[in-house]
Formats: C-alpha cells, structure tokens, sequence
C-alpha cells in the first residue's frame, strides 16, 4: 500500500480505465464514510452503494474511529473538518489502536498547510472538495487493489 | 464610570533620575504637573466625547474603548515634564500599534474613526492643561510630535491587522463555500449517471432526490454569498438595503426551521402564534435560521432548543434559546461584531465566519428592533429579535453602525 500512496498527491489515477460494468466496480467492498454533512453523506453513499460498495455512515472523527475498530471497513473515507472530533482526531485513536486498513482525508481546503498536515497524520491518501465521483472511485478500488 | 489606570501610572516611582521621576512632584513645568493631576479628567472626557462623535464607538464598552489610552496619556506627561527622559509619548513602546491592531479588530472602526479619536484626544489634552496654564511653544511641540507619531504607529497595526483579518477572512469564506458547491457537483454528477442506467421509476425517484440536493444546496451557497455581500455594506457602515412586505411570524418562523438539517429539527422545541406584521421577510428569515444555527453549533449537543414566538405592546419577539457553557459578558458584544469569529474559527473546529451575528443584529434594528443575548450557567443562552410588529414607520431608523452621524 505505501509504495503507490505514501507521496499523498491527491491521487491520480494508475488504473487503466474502468470497463464493462462501471456499476460494480466497488464490489464487495465495505466502505465507512464519516461526514458530518448530510448531504455529503447521502450523496457519496449513493455513489458508492452504486458501484456495489456497502456504505456505513457516522458523523464525526471519534464515533467514526470506534465503529472502524469494532468492524474493519475494507476502507474509511474521513472528512476533515468536523464539529466535535474532527478527521485528524479520529485517525490518531485508530492509529493508537494500531488500526492498520487505509483512513483516506477528505477535505474542502487545498492550502499547502493543510497538506502537509494531512501528510504528517498518515493518512492513506487525501481528496479535495469537490468531489469527481470517477475520480473518488478510482482512488477507492486502487487502494483496495494494492492492499 | 471607574477607571482602571495602568499599575504603573498609580505606582509611579518617587525617583530622582530617569524616566519615571513624577512629574507631579519634581516638573518645573506647570503643563505636566496639570495633565498628570487631571489625567482622569482627560480620559472622562475623552470617552464622554469619543461615544457621542466617533461613529460606532457608542457601542463598544468602555475598556474597550479606553484600550491603551491612559498608558499614552501617562507617556505624554512623562515626555512634557523636562526632567523626564523621554522625547514623545510613543517612545519605546508598542501601546500605540495594540491601540491600532485593537481598533482592527473592532468591526465597523475604520481608519477614520482612529484618527478622530486621537484628534478628539488632542483637544482635549490641550483645553485642559490650558484651563491652567499656557502652552509653552517646547510643549505644543512634544504634544504635536507625540499624537503624529502615536497616530503613525497606531494606523500602521490597524492596517497590518486589518489584513490579516481579512486574509482569514477569505480563506473561511472559500473553504465554507466548497461545501455546499461540491454537493451541487456531485449530486449532478450522480443524476447524469443514473440517466445513462436509467430504469424507470425507480431511477426518476432517485434522479428526483437528487435534483432536490442540487436546489438546496445552491440555494445555500446562494445565502452565503447574499450574507458576505450584506457584511461588507455593514462594513463600511452603509446601510443594508430594506425591503419591507407583509409576512405571518409563524410562517417566517417555521420556514426558517425548515432550512435546517432534519436532525436539528428532532431537537427543536418551537411555540408559535400567529402574528401579521410589516418586515423585511427574507432578512427576518436569515437572521432567526442563523440564530437557531449558532444554538446548535455552539449549545449543549443533547438537550433540547428552544425557538419561541411571543407578542406584546405592538412589538414582535422571537427568542431561541439553549443550554450549555455561557458566553462570558465580556464576551458578548463582541460577537455582534463583523469578521470576529473569523479569528477564533481559526483555532476552533466551529464553523462559521461571524457575519450571521452582526447581519442578524443590523436586520432587527433596520427593522426598528433590536438583537440582545442573555446567557448564565443556569439560565442556558437566549438570544432575542424584538422587532415592531410594523416596521414600515422604522424604515429609516438609524442603526448603531452609523451613530454619530
């Protein structure tokens, strides 16, 4: 996993393009989303459950981290900033655990700073807002590929 | 009033030598000696008359006000005083530029408003030691090079801060904007793939949800460029344009709920009646949904909010109330203030950039009304709209960025 992640540029993809069924190209995967807003958290379930991932939900860093450790998600898709916990909390209580599946940040902000804050943390790799739904997914199915 | 002085101007050392010989006890110079001996005459005077002609200081507190003046004023009788070592009041200290950097910070205060504080102060300086003595041509001299350099330095943090601000500012704005226009992005996103699958009901049901998302959050977006908009009239201190039709508090209430996520909605304990009145319906609106937004952001995360309607004398109030830590009172007049949190969300995981308090309280008094908060450990938060049921005859009321003027 380090090898093809660890340089944590919003990650371009590797992976020849997707054919045949785009539908199921998650298949199988069980993915936790934490978002704090609603509408982010429907919308990327949808996405997801559509490309046949299946979709847990929680709403901040600390609840998302406990969920994670008592089911191991194939992959935790981790906003940043969150009211109460945020994204950089819930990954330090997972890595304290020695939780070891990829935590991917997502964030609104592209600022160098944050950046670099997001590669310090360990995060897997890292997605700014807005999302590309091709994009979300290509990231998503190559770091289940490379695990 | 009480006035606080510094410390050091109480306890100002009885010394033969050096900068801190009290003039009061040693100055061949009458001038020193009497603004010294009537330095809190100055000050009370200063504010008497910043409040009633500096545009927008009638609503700051007084320490907020009085800031790092009695300091200058100690510096410059220092500096009048010709045993004192010392050449203009602002000599190796920094109060000046805390003065400025604060001003910054104080929503509303431009450059303007600082510089007639000084000036305002000047004059005052000069009619009071006057009242005594002549002003030797050494004095107005020290006094001249003091206030232009104080005012100097004073105008050159107020800037640098006042960046800085804004810098914070514009990087809240864009991060918070994202949010709402990536949900667009996606959403569309996701309809144009459920139209390439697309099977039937079940795919025009989807598409339907999806389209909804789209409207709501451009509608979002949409409020929150119309608040930055209104902020920055508010914050050259013109006025917010008024729009006044007729409107059902009861339904302004509940639509102002209905922009709420549902999960806020499960929380909200609401008492409406039905009152017909005269507002600026979309304002009035914005201000209640901000209000019912901060309750949430910043209440206790399990009990219960309260929006409540009542009416009394003519008058219209909407309250929403929550538990939680209170806002401590020295806190609490700061908030109405434009750009403040700006600096706090910095720190903090809240979002939100400190217009909606300060959009909130200009709407309520546009409309003839005002906005007041009432917070204690026991009583919870409460902040008030209490606004003329009519508000057409307020239309042009004066609000408290402009008074003064």
């Amino acid at each position: 996993m380090e090898s093809a992640i660890n340089d944590l540029e919003p990650v371009p993809s590797s992976l020849a393009p997707l054919t045949g069924n785009r539908s199921q190209a998650l298949a199988g995967m069980r993915i936790l989303v934490v978002d704090d807003c609603e509408d982010n958290q429907f919308l990327v379930k949808t996405l997801l459950t559509r490309r046949g991932a299946s979709v847990e939900i929680e709403d901040n860093g600390a609840n998302g981290a406990s969920r994670a450790l008592k089911n191991q998600f194939d992959i935790v898709l981790m906003d940043i900033q969150m009211p109460d916990s945020d994204g950089y909390e819930g990954l330090k209580i997972l890595k304290n655990s020695d939780y070891t599946l990829p935590v991917v940040a997502l964030t609104a902000s592209s600022g160098l700073e944050e950046k670099a804050t997001i590669q310090n943390a360990g995060f897997a790799a890292y997605l700014t807002k807005p999302i590309d739904a091709d994009h979300l997914v290509e990231v998503l199915r190559g770091l289940a590929h490379v695990r | 009033m009480p006035i606080i002085w510094s410390k050091s101007f109480v306890d100002w050392p009885m010394s033969d030598k050096g900068a801190h010989v009290s003039p009061a006890a040693t100055s061949k110079t009458v001038a020193a000696r009497t603004l010294y001996l009537r330095r809190e005459e100055v000050l009370t005077r200063w504010v008497e008359r910043v409040k009633a002609e500096v545009k927008t200081a009638g609503v700051l507190l007084n320490p907020v006000i009085i800031n790092t003046i009695p300091l200058f004023i100690e510096r410059l009788a220092e500096s009048i005083c010709e045993e004192c070592a010392r050449e203009t009041a602002t000599e190796s200290s920094n109060f000046a530029q805390e003065h400025g950097g604060e001003r910054a910070r104080v929503t509303q205060y431009g450059p303007e408003q600082v510089i007639q504080e000084y000036q305002i102060l000047r004059q005052v300086v000069r009619e009071t030691i006057q009242t005594v003595t002549p002003l030797q041509e050494r004095e107005e001299d020290i006094i001249q090079k003091s206030f232009d350099k104080g005012l100097q330095e004073s105008m050159i943090a107020y800037f640098l801060v006042h960046g800085r601000i804004r810098e914070q500012f514009v990087a809240t704005l864009t991060h918070d904007l994202r949010n709402p226009i990536g949900a667009v992005k996606l959403a569309a996103d996701l309809i144009l793939d459920e139209l390439k699958n697309f099977s039937g009901g079940e795919s025009s049901d989807q598409i339907k949800e999806l389209a909804q998302r789209v409207l709501k959050n451009s509608k979002r977006a949409d409020r929150m460029i119309q608040n930055l908009l209104d902020a920055s009239v508010v914050q050259v201190g013109e006025r917010l344009s008024i729009n006044i039709t007729e409107g059902d508090i009861a339904q302004i209430v509940t639509e102002a709920i209905g922009e709420r996520p549902a999960k806020e909605r499960e929380r909200l304990e609401v008492r409406l009646i039905h009152v017909k009145g005269f507002w600026d319906v979309e304002a009035f609106q914005r201000s209640i949904e901000n209000l019912i937004s901060n309750a949430f952001k910043y209440g206790d995360k399990t009990s219960s909010i309260t929006v409540k309607v009542q009416e009394a004398h003519g008058r219209v109030m909407v309250s929403v109330h929550n538990h939680g830590e209170p806002i401590p009172a020295e806190q609490q007049e700061s908030l109405f203030q434009v750009f403040r949190r700006a600096e706090a969300a910095k720190s903090g995981s809240v979002k939100g950039w400190g217009l909606g308090l300060a959009l909130a309280r200009s709407t309520a008094e546009r409309m003839g009304g005002s906005l007041g908060v009432d917070s204690s450990r026991e009583l919870g938060t409460t902040f008030t709209i209490d606004v003329p049921a009519d508000a057409r005859p307020y239309q042009d009321a004066p609000t408290s960025d402009q008074s003064g003027r």
